[in-house]
């Protein structure tokens, strides 16, 4: 498996635990008001995990550091917010412990795809190496 | 017989090295010397403890001892140099010691490119030098 694949497998796991964690919304119906905090930040998450999504779709076809610090900015992100959201579900409960089990699976989404983009930002690192010796071997055996 | 010549990245580390005395690195010049003066291109060619083999050239990693510290080939200072396979010149590309103050464990492969951009760069303006003469510096014929 390429690590493109890879890393798009993983996203495409941290998008259903997104999408099972919107799932609460109706188990946490009488937490109206925190629900509609939490569906906002859902949004702001989902729009992040887009971003992350379309850089990934960039990379495919011109792979560069700076998309990978970009993806790397937006885990960043996410993981601020997941804080967040900890933190507010933390004055209920019950709510509080549905929501620490889902997202503690999207916690480990996430690490999953961003050791997959850190392995996938190594190889291309030697690749880009490996080139640039190349292209130095190629001008010395013409010398 | 081989011409020795260098780039500015080896005469920076050398430089570093023989700056003060007292680190301990002081006989690194005749170490490097001793260790390719008595050899023709042929032998040299055959010198290796790590190398990069490519159709005209290969690249170098030499162990030499610090005979100054009295330390054995493993202690000593590490050699990178590129040979020429037709052309019976040698270039030296970078020096390090293994012990000491500017210690290096090994060098990557970030590096060696590097120092074969600063060979390519310089291209006509390598330093000549005497290999019986402690690196003495000449100008070309």
């Amino acid at each position: 498996m390429s690590y493109i694949e890879v890393i798009s497998n993983n996203i495409s796991t941290v998008k259903e635990s997104y999408e099972t964690v919107e799932s609460m919304e109706t188990q946490l119906n009488k937490f109206l008001d925190i629900v509609l905090d939490y569906q906002a930040s859902l949004k702001s998450l989902y729009d992040t995990i887009d971003e992350l999504t379309e850089s990934i779709i960039k990379a495919q076809n011109k792979i560069s550091i700076q998309e990978f610090y970009k993806i790397e900015k937006g885990l960043v992100s996410l993981h601020k917010k997941l804080v967040e959201l900890y933190v507010k579900e933390r004055n209920d409960e019950k709510c509080y412990l549905v929501a620490k089990s889902y997202i503690k699976n999207l916690h480990c989404s996430i690490n999953n795809l961003k050791e997959s983009i850190d392995d996938f930002r190594i190889f291309r690192i030697e690749l880009d190496e490996d080139r640039e010796y190349e292209h130095f071997v190629n001008i010395i055996n013409d010398l | 017989m081989c011409k020795f010549y260098s780039t500015s990245d080896f005469r920076k580390s050398l430089n570093l090295l023989i700056k003060k005395p007292k680190e301990g690195y002081s006989s690194v010049k005749n170490d490097i010397c001793d260790a390719l003066c008595k050899h023709n291109h042929n032998d040299i060619l055959q010198f290796y403890d790590w190398m990069r083999d490519e159709k005209n050239f290969r690249i170098v990693k030499l162990r030499l001892p610090n005979s100054g510290q009295n330390l054995s080939k493993a202690n000593g200072f590490r050699l990178i140099y590129l040979i020429h396979k037709e052309k019976k010149s040698i270039i030296l590309l970078d020096i390090y010691p293994k012990r000491g103050n500017h210690k290096k464990n090994s060098i990557d492969k970030a590096e060696i490119n590097r120092l074969l951009a600063n060979y390519v760069n310089e291209g006509e303006s390598l330093q000549l030098h005497n290999i019986n003469s402690e690196l003495l510096e000449m100008v070309e014929a």
